[in-house]
């Protein structure tokens, strides 16, 4: 059964990569996409600037989600005003889709950000989101130059998980 | 005309604070899908609230999602609105989820989708509903115009409009077509409520980021629609960079002046 049209525009939407095969190829996109022979004038008729646009305020909506998960690595980031532009290149190109829990587009970001610039991420947050991927039950580990009112210092961090499910976490600054 | 404001947590204590100056409130019923039943209950005793949903994706072909459905149900069952309201849109396709609001194409065939959607979230809730005009940087192609579109849906939903002045206006711009001469070919008694908040300009584009004050010309806008439509409550729905308090009372005195230019029906 071929797809709706709303199907289509949402796969058009989530995708930066098949946006770019549809503004330069568009019949052929419509084509590989299946879509219904009642929908084509009005696939066809879709402006690719406009997709772009729109596919952007979804895109910043992700990042939002994402700010709130790793705020030390964006606001580091910020200060260089990359953070948003990074994730744009980022996003682009992952197919969007916010049935996935905001802490793994977080990862990815991050994971991504760790091979470019590994001195963007925060520790401390990188932490909790592989043990998050992991799903283990507790983590400890020592993490150096983690930022602390304006100093980089030594911490331990410890993860837990209580009997409910909720997840637990510990700081402890070493030194001064 | 009843003068409200979205309830958000970040100004909780100012509607507190305020109570005798807000007619009503409006609650976004997703808000309160996983806790806070107890603030909604004290909320629905303290003030007339009208629940608005985000996330039911009506535009989307097939049946609705029956958790997010039932949670929709809960909500109003607590809160006790007078109507309930949801946009026309879908955030919802195949495995898909896009997480905000997106157009639909202005055919019989989302006119039937939609309000076969909007009459059964109506008949669960055992309340009216009213669909909401969004934003939208796509222009979409169909066999009616936007208006049209809603003349028909709402006429076969049994339903109203809740009309977002800011997102009229940003489209009217964007889109570039005169505002007054959509609201002249809309049904002028569909009209049942209104949405209001300060655009904000992205370069050349303007957009919806509900965190600036009403500005002048979007007030003027407001006006025409008042005077053609007997709009029964205005809300105004700010969701973020919260002004002062001395902030937020004048945005509720620009709302009240509006009142001033009621339609009698």
């Amino acid at each position: 059964m071929s797809p709706d049209f709303i199907t289509n525009l949402a796969r058009l939407l989530s995708d930066g990569r098949l946006r770019d095969a549809f503004g330069s190829a568009p019949n052929e996109t419509a084509k590989s996409l299946g879509v219904r022979e009642e929908d084509i004038q009005a696939f066809l008729k879709l402006d690719p600037r406009e997709l772009e646009v729109q596919a952007l305020v979804l895109l910043k909506k992700r990042f939002e989600k994402v700010c709130q998960v790793v705020p030390r690595t964006i606001q580091g980031m910020n200060e260089s005003g990359s953070a948003w532009r990074r994730f744009q290149s980022h996003g682009r190109v992952r197919p969007l889709n916010s049935e996935i829990p905001a802490w793994r587009s977080a990862h990815g970001f991050c994971a991504e950000l760790k091979e470019t610039c590994p001195e963007c991420v925060c520790p401390l947050e990188w932490h909790r989101l592989e043990w998050l991927r992991t799903g283990g039950r507790c983590s400890i580990r020592r993490i150096k130059q983690v930022m602390f009112h304006g100093k980089r210092r030594n911490v331990i961090h410890l993860l837990a998980r209580g009997l409910s499910g909720a997840s637990i976490e510990w700081v402890i600054y070493l030194g001064w | 005309m009843k003068i409200g404001v979205g309830f958000r947590k970040e100004i909780a204590s100012w509607i507190e604070a305020n109570s005798h100056d807000i007619d009503c409130l409006e609650i976004t019923a997703e808000h309160f899908y996983s806790n806070g039943e107890a603030t909604l209950q004290r909320l629905a005793s303290r003030f007339p609230l009208f629940v608005h949903g985000l996330g039911l994706s009506l535009g989307t072909p097939g049946p609705l999602d029956e958790w997010r459905l039932e949670a929709f149900d809960r909500v109003v069952s607590i809160a006790q609105p007078e109507w309930v309201s949801e946009h026309i849109a879908f955030t919802r396709a195949g495995r898909i989820d896009l997480g905000h609001l997106n157009p639909i194409p202005p055919t019989r065939e989302s006119v039937r989708i939609l309000a076969d959607h909007a009459r059964e979230v109506s008949e669960r809730c055992k309340r009216p509903i009213l669909l909401e005009n969004i934003t939208s940087h796509i222009r979409l192609d169909g066999e009616l115009s936007e208006t049209e579109f809603l003349n028909e849906v709402c006429e076969r939903a049994g339903c109203g409009l809740l009309l977002d002045v800011t997102n009229l206006y940003i489209n009217s711009r964007n889109h570039r077509f005169d505002p007054i001469s959509w609201l002249e070919a809309l049904e002028p008694s569909l009209i049942t409520q209104l949405h209001i908040v300060g655009y904000s300009k992205l370069g050349d584009r303007y957009a919806d980021s509900h965190s600036a004050a009403i500005q002048s010309d979007l007030l003027e806008l407001a006006k025409e629609v008042v005077r053609r439509a007997p709009v029964s409550a205005v809300i105004l729905e700010r969701d973020e960079d919260f002004p002062s308090s001395e902030g937020l009372q004048e945005e509720l005195e620009k709302l009240k002046r509006l009142r001033a230019n009621t339609c009698v029906a």
